[in-house]
């Protein structure tokens, strides 16, 4: 059961203190980034919930993205991560759909409470603003591209070539055997499999799976502007 | 037999009983039995069945009595050989746990975020919960290449060995590990079989026998002689770990008047009742090994004759290869009068006083065993001369100072081990923990060699026909040979992977080039792709020895996960308890699973791993439950081990891999019909239609590849052989899709018509004394002459010289040849395809460390002294002031691995790990016993209880592993997954330097610092706290929702009640 | 002649393993933290490499002259006519605990939940007639059932039977120890209890004194 952030009957008036702000940040970047198959989803249901939206908004929005496909839990429990870790908060709406401000309910027994509500909306609070921020797939791109110089060219690469749909088999055949592949390395260990390049790209939020790889908007915008710089 | 009144052993207890909770965890309405609290005038029948306890590894025949199904009274099977009717209280505790609220009855998926302190759980269906894992196994493999399934599994005793083994090459991948393997038994393990292609002097994993023979009255009223006078146990304690087994034995033995040596640095109760006992310093082994080879060299008190016959200690070396010389090399065009499968070797002949041909079963040379001089030029030395040179620092004195341990105590251990006609070296797991994992079992198997304890009996190295042995092969035996990758070498025979020890070159190549085309097992294809996943595993340029048991470099996968290179482990199925309580430095795994997409597990009952990081669980049966869950004999008895009852939903342990595989198999195979491309890790892309397009020419390192314009990927092989489909080669092993099946095979082996008649005839086909109990019944039992068998390599083989010992001297190799071999190019395992050689900074690192050290370059092949890495010596390279203590670990009677922490009557006893120290060091510190206490390594901080004892030495601690259920019990109002507070893998040591062969790495002998502490939060320390472990009916892992509202469930109590044909099946296998 | 019914116990095997506690919980259904035997660690005394200890099985040690019979008020302690083994009829129990005080070994434990007394009985619902020599095709034969913990004993260092058969499981072990020349012990008695419970334990293995001495 989701609890209202400000059940603490302190007035929602009062300005909520910046100090904490990182810490909040952080704990949220801790769960929003635990399971691999659920970062998307997060990042985007925050970035959704900037504006705030009705609980079956969300929901429907969550069940809509290709990344859904691959997850275990329910839109309302992916939700409901969000706002136990403290990205999102619940605003309780009244049968007028206005929000229900603290003093309404205070002194009130849970049935009456419950009376009140007609329905749930949800919108992300600072810290899951500050983590959109943060983990924008351009920020992400841009740090994953700057990590090993010897990637850039083959992530241009693939990127470009993602701007079609390709299974991991044409991307395999397109790099393997490669001298990328054993860029950095030992000479005498194994080379990386052709795997790394996806995984490192799905992970910066530049390309998504979808019947296929296919390159995300962000990524898009990065890959074009990257070209457009190396055009200059 | 007496009908027995059956209420005071009733789980059930009245409801005036305060505290007390009813019954069981199935709802078996109708089935409850109300108690009096005196004894019901009325009987109820009792039926007996025989079984194996399964908990811990070395599995003790015992009887199972039940009333109304339920078990109801366990106790140790009177018939054992070994045994004699012992049972400790990890089998007793059995029934608790079997019983017990923790148990997972029906698949659970995680129903909240990961993580303990939110973790809850839906119940689903068996279908819903295969076509999960399935499902997630398939996409991943789809999205990332077959390289992103991992599996891993749990250590001895554990069910599961071969089906995590053998999944990941079903899915095309590399990547399995076990807490233990490379930590635990894989090493001493991989040393015998390198030295001699023989039987390890492992106890506990059941390799040494021969000390258990004749205790058995009924034994030895056949004859059977009681041969061991003289046992050292180095580094076991057979009374705490193997309590009711090898450690009644060892009782026995003591009784019998034989002499115990034991080397451990705790006062353990073998230690206790030594004879000699040697309080060694932790991971100082190598030191002390080292001193027993001087003085014996030095008193000449090894066996002289064998040394010179049956070992390769006089072989001439060459100190640049570190190889014995062959006779064609110092002589050239000389031609050996052996099969080319028996090389001869080079040594100083004294007959002749010159070098000569070292001829296997010359008569005529009378070898040197310790020499140098000059060769081809060069200064060599033979190997017995390198092993005494290398010995030669280490006088009693010198090990004293190094180990902690009286000269005097030491000459007297080697003396009585020496001096007897007879004696073995049991060694214990502790080395397999240190860096000096290899070099322990060289040293202790080396010792029983050069004295000639080998093959006799009253030894520990001794060879005895596997489980009913069978009539011999008709004819004289052949040449031995010895086939190492995986266990047996099973895969060897498999995929014909691997060079066959002990047959020529050419007969190696003959094989592999008449292996045809295809990607069938035994196919070139298939060699080829099992080569490359040799190539790709983890962590094994450097550590080769892994290969045995075809097991990743634990620290390599956790950096792979972490880094995701070079590939991403990521979709991970993991059959074992608690991953949290058994990795070393458990919290660097913590960290990393929020890189891991989902997580399949399957167990009785969730442990601090799966509440932290599972998203699904299959539940499992205990061994009560599982037919055939040990096919162990004792000796030379074979016991059964029925599935007597059954709760809910839970299956035997192979069965969710084998229905796992063929759902996910059949999704990909599917893929593959319908033209996607699935990516083998291996070798690239491929599809069902028909093999990936050869790509471009590779440039990585491969010696039959040279960078080539026209060479592709696949090496030279035809690429139209690489049609993939699912699962690869052999698929999963030791997977099966019913119980009934099993239980039918179980049955018969028994001699019983039907699983009917043997379930309902317990004294015919279940007691190894059959129904009279007066004679064994030989489908049970071997005759002891048959069984206990001497002299093997005594024997004259086909080619008329004696048999001899499978490794390529057909000697034992004290100077481990194979080792230096391995180093270089991964032999025997990495063939046909080659691996490339060790980095040389392992070798380095090693020098780095001992600037004394007189083996240069890796690996070793014989036994060194390394000075642990985290030293406490001031001066050592290792040392921090700030980390003074030594600390180790070993077992308490009351667990097995991470099991049994649920169990009340132990935990009542044992409520949380003491920290054993001597009563001066816990003033030092400002501590006394029973304090709570800090211990903080460089990993971390745990909190125990001091106790004091004034067995230990003042600068040495002593914990056993802990986790604490109780942590994220129900009753908690804030959960942690119990796996932090009191556990010493969260501070035991991940990191290099490693075991050279092995990769081990360091779980015991690392230094800490310690101060007082407090209690946990969370943690149960009094009795009555531990109630809600005791067995109720309101087990915890029933679906809360389908509670809530009431739902009518009906548990399934018998396995054929459940239809396993309709669980999504798949194409394959 | 009167029976004398006792545990005989080798403690050159005993290995502290505590299994006969758990044996005991699980056949007389023992409450969380009361036991009927404890296994107490004597020692270590001295210093490596002269270091030694041994392990004591510590039960109710069937007193001939049991001093918590004198003092029950209602007879709830009691000895068996038929097999002279003390019991405890917890019907007849009013928990005054007068007994537990009584008890020179503080054998005897509260069970708070059912508000009396209780202690080792020998296993007398299985032993009463039992000569404590095993039939190995029915452990449960009342004419040599053992209790669990001697069946169980994972060191083989327990034994059962009437002292005064000399054919009896107890009789046979404590006679090849004396043969042997082994050290037999009782544990001490001050108050003429006259304890029917025999230790071996050899000199070699540990001196039965020297751990007292600390705590006497």
């Amino acid at each position: 059961m989701m609890e209202a952030s400000q059940a603490d009957g302190t007035s929602s008036a009062a300005p909520k203190p910046p100090a904490g702000l990182e810490e909040r940040t952080s704990r949220l970047n801790k769960v929003v980034n635990r399971n691999p198959t659920h970062r998307e989803i997060h990042y985007k249901t925050l970035r959704y919930c900037l504006t705030q939206r009705l609980e079956h908004e969300v929901e429907e929005h969550i069940a809509s993205f290709p990344e859904f496909g691959y997850a275990s839990q329910s839109p309302y429990h992916l939700l409901s991560f969000l706002v136990e870790s403290g990205g999102i908060d619940v605003i309780e709406l009244d049968h007028d759909g206005l929000p229900i401000a603290p003093e309404r309910v205070s002194g009130l027994s849970e049935d009456e409470h419950d009376d009140l509500v007609a329905q749930y909306s949800y919108k992300t609070n600072d810290a899951g603003e500050r983590l959109v921020e943060q983990m924008s797939p351009k920020n992400r791109l841009e740090e994953l591209l700057g990590i090993v110089p010897d990637y850039y060219e083959t992530y241009i690469e693939v990127l470009g070539f993602l701007q079609e749909r390709h299974d991991l088999g044409s991307i395999d055949t397109l790099l393997r055997g490669r001298d990328v592949l054993m860029a950095g390395r030992d000479p005498d260990d194994r080379p990386i499999q052709p795997s790394v390049f996806i995984d490192k790209l799905e992970k910066a939020g530049g390309i998504y799976w979808e019947n296929g790889w296919l390159i995300t908007s962000e990524g898009k915008e990065l890959l074009d502007t990257l070209r457009e710089k190396k055009e200059d | 037999m007496q009908k027995v009144t059956m209420t005071r052993r009733s789980f059930v207890k009245s409801a005036t009983v305060a505290g007390a909770a009813l019954a069981l965890s199935t709802r078996l309405t109708g089935s409850l039995v109300e108690a009096d609290q005196a004894w019901a005038a009325t009987p109820t029948d009792r039926k007996m069945y025989v079984s194996i306890c399964h908990g811990c590894i070395q599995a003790c025949p015992c009887r199972v009595y039940v009333e109304d199904n339920i078990a109801v009274k366990i106790e140790g099977h009177p018939l054992a050989p070994t045994n004699l009717g012992s049972l400790c209280l990890k089998g007793l505790n059995q029934l608790h746990t079997m019983y017990s609220p923790r148990r997972v009855l029906y698949p659970l998926k995680r129903a909240g975020d990961r993580g303990a302190e939110n973790a809850k759980w839906e119940r689903i269906s068996w279908d819903d919960a295969i076509e999960l894992a399935a499902s997630k196994i398939a996409d991943a493999i789809e999205k990332y290449g077959t390289y992103s399934f991992f599996a891993s599994v749990g250590g001895g005793g554990a069910y599961s060995f071969m089906q995590a083994m053998t999944i990941p090459m079903a899915f095309g991948s590399p990547t399995v590990f076990e807490p233990g393997c490379a930590q635990c038994y894989l090493p001493r393990f991989s040393i015998a079989n390198y030295m001699y292609g023989g039987s390890d002097q492992s106890i506990a994993d059941c390799a040494v026998l021969e000390p258990f023979k004749g205790l058995s009255p009924y034994e030895a009223a056949r004859g059977v002689s009681q041969d061991t006078k003289v046992i050292v146990l180095w580094g076991a304690q057979p009374s705490v770990s193997q309590t009711a087994q090898s450690g009644r034995g060892m009782a026995e033995l003591r009784a019998k008047g034989c002499k115990t040596i034991v080397v451990d640095p705790n006062m353990s109760p073998d230690a206790v009742k030594a004879t000699v006992w040697l309080r060694v310093r932790p991971a100082t082994d190598g030191a002390l090994i080292l001193a027993w080879y001087r003085y014996i060299f030095e008193k000449k008190l090894y066996d002289e004759q064998f040394v010179k016959t049956w070992t390769n200690l006089p072989f001439v070396v060459d100190p640049d290869t570190h190889l014995p010389l062959y006779a064609r090399e110092v002589f050239p065009g000389y031609q050996q009068s052996t099969p080319a499968n028996t090389p001869a070797y080079v040594c100083f002949d004294l007959n002749t006083n010159a070098l000569q041909p070292l001829e296997y079963g010359s008569t005529s040379v009378n070898p040197e065993v310790f020499w140098k001089g000059e060769v081809n030029g060069k200064q060599c030395r033979t190997a017995g001369q390198i092993y005494k040179d290398t010995a030669e620092p280490y006088t009693l004195q010198k090990a004293a100072e190094i180990c902690w341990v009286p000269e005097e105590t030491i000459e007297e251990a080697i003396k009585i081990y020496a001096e007897a006609p007879v004696a073995g070296i049991a060694n214990g797991v502790p080395s397999d923990m240190q860096q000096i994992a290899s070099q322990v079992p060289l040293g202790c198997c080396g010792l029983d060699m050069i004295m000639g304890y080998v093959n006799k009996p009253g030894a520990t190295l001794t060879q005895n026909p596997g489980g009913m042995g069978g009539p011999a092969l008709p004819g004289p035996p052949p040449r031995p040979t010895t086939s190492f990758n995986g266990f047996g070498g099973m895969f060897n025979m498999v995929y014909g992977i691997g060079y066959v020890v002990g047959a020529t070159e050419e007969e190696n190549a003959a094989r592999i080039a008449a292996q045809p085309p295809g990607m069938m097992p035994g196919g070139q294809g298939a060699l080829y792709v099992m080569n490359q996943l040799l190539l790709d595993r983890l962590g094994m340029k450097n550590h080769k020895g892994l290969y045995q048991w075809a097991h990743s470099h634990i620290p390599s996968v956790l950096e792979a996960i972490k880094t995701g290179i070079p590939y991403k482990p990521r979709v991970w199925y993991d059959m074992s308890g608690n991953k949290l309580a058994m990795l070393g430095n458990a919290g660097s795994w913590y960290d990393a699973f929020k890189e891991v997409d989902f997580c399949i597990c399957q167990y009785p009952m969730l442990t601090s791993f799966q509440v932290e990081t599972a998203d699904l669980v299959f539940p499992l049966e205990e061994w009560l439950e599982a037919t055939g869950a040990s096919e162990f004999g004792q000796l030379n008895y074979r016991f059964p081990s029925p599935g007597i009852v059954h709760l809910g939903e839970t299956v035997p342990n192979s069965v969710p891999p084998q229905k796992v595989v063929n759902a996910a198999s059949k999704k990909l195979n599917d893929a593959l019909a319908a033209g996607r491309q699935i990516v083998f890790g291996a070798t690239g892309a491929v599809t069902g239609a028909g093999p990936a397009t050869p790509s471009q020419s590779s440039t990585a390192k491969d010696d039959e590849l040279q960078t080539s314009k026209n060479a592709t990927v696949y090496h030279g092989n035809d690429p139209a052989q690489f049609e993939l489909s699912f699962p690869f080669g052999m698929g999963l092993m030791g997977g099966s899709q019913e119980e009934s099946v099993i239980q039918q095979t179980h049955a018969a082996s028994f001699g019983a018509p039907s699983y009917q008649a043997f379930m309902d005839d317990v004294g015919t086909y279940q007691e190894p004394f059959g129904a009279g109990y007066d004679t064994p019944n030989p489908l049970f039992v071997t005759d002891p002459k048959a069984y206990w068998v001497y002299g093997q390599h005594l024997e004259t083989a086909a080619d008329g010289l004696p048999v001899g010992f499978g490794t390529e001297s057909r000697k034992c190799e004290v100077y481990c040849t194979l080792l230096v071999k391995m180093a270089k190019d991964g032999h025997p395992y990495c063939y046909p395809r080659a691996q490339e050689p060790v980095d040389i900074s392992i070798g380095q690192e090693i020098k780095d460390q001992n600037p004394s050290y007189e083996y240069v370059g890796t690996y070793s092949p014989i036994c060194q002294h390394i000075e642990p890495i985290e030293s406490p010596i001031e001066g050592e390279l290792g040392y921090d002031p700030e980390y003074p203590l030594v600390i180790t670990s070993g077992r308490v009677y009351y667990f097995h691995h991470g099991t049994m922490r649920h169990a009340a009557f132990a935990r009542e006893l044992y409520p949380v790990p003491d920290v054993r120290m001597h009563p001066k060091t816990a003033e030092k510190y400002g501590l006394k016993h029973m304090d709570w206490v800090e211990v903080t390594s460089r990993r971390g901080t745990i909190t125990g209880r001091v106790y004091t004892h004034a067995g230990m030495h003042e600068g040495v601690l002593w914990m056993e592993r802990f986790w604490n259920p109780e942590c994220f019990d129900s009753s908690q109002s804030h959960k942690t997954g119990g796996w932090r507070e009191c556990n010493i893998n969260v501070i035991t040591k991940n990191t290099a330097p490693y075991n050279e062969v092995f990769g081990s790495y360091t779980n015991r002998g690392f230094t800490v610092n310690i101060k007082p502490g407090k209690r946990p939060e969370g943690i149960w320390v009094q009795p009555k706290e531990f109630e809600p472990f005791l067995p109720t009916q309101n087990n915890q892992y029933v679906d809360g929702l389908g509670s809530a509202l009431k739902l009518e469930q009906t548990p399934i109590v018998k396995f054929s009640d459940w239809d396993p044909n309709a669980a999504p099946m798949g194409g394959g296998l | 002649m009167a029976q004398k019914r006792a545990l005989v116990i080798d403690l050159d095997r005993c290995s502290g393993c505590d299994s006969c506690i758990v044996a005991c919980k699980f056949e007389n259904n023992v409450t969380l933290g009361n036991y009927w035997c404890r296994v107490i660690a004597m020692g270590p005394v001295g210093e490596y490499p002269n270091v030694e200890m041994y392990w004591l099985p510590v039960h109710c040690q069937q007193c001939e002259n049991s001093p918590c019979i004198g003092v029950c008020p209602t007879g709830a302690s009691y000895r068996d006519a038929a097999n002279g083994v003390v019991l405890i009829d917890k019907s007849k129990c009013i928990g005054c605990q007068y007994c537990m005080y009584a008890c020179p070994y503080g054998v005897r434990q509260y069970n708070a939940a059912q508000g009396v007394v209780e202690k080792c009985t020998l296993c007398n619902h299985l032993t009463a007639n039992s000569d404590g020599i095993e039939n190995i095709a029915d452990t449960a034969d009342p004419d040599h059932a053992v209790p669990p913990c001697v069946h169980n004993c994972s060191c083989g260092a327990r034994h059962f039977g009437d002292l005064n058969d000399p054919n009896s499981g107890a009789s046979k072990a404590l006679a090849a120890a004396q043969a042997a020349g082994k050290g037999v012990h009782s544990l001490p008695d001050r108050s003429g209890a006259s304890p029917s419970t025999r230790y071996i334990l050899s000199p070699e293995v540990a001196s039965w004194d020297a751990p007292w001495k600390g705590m006497m």
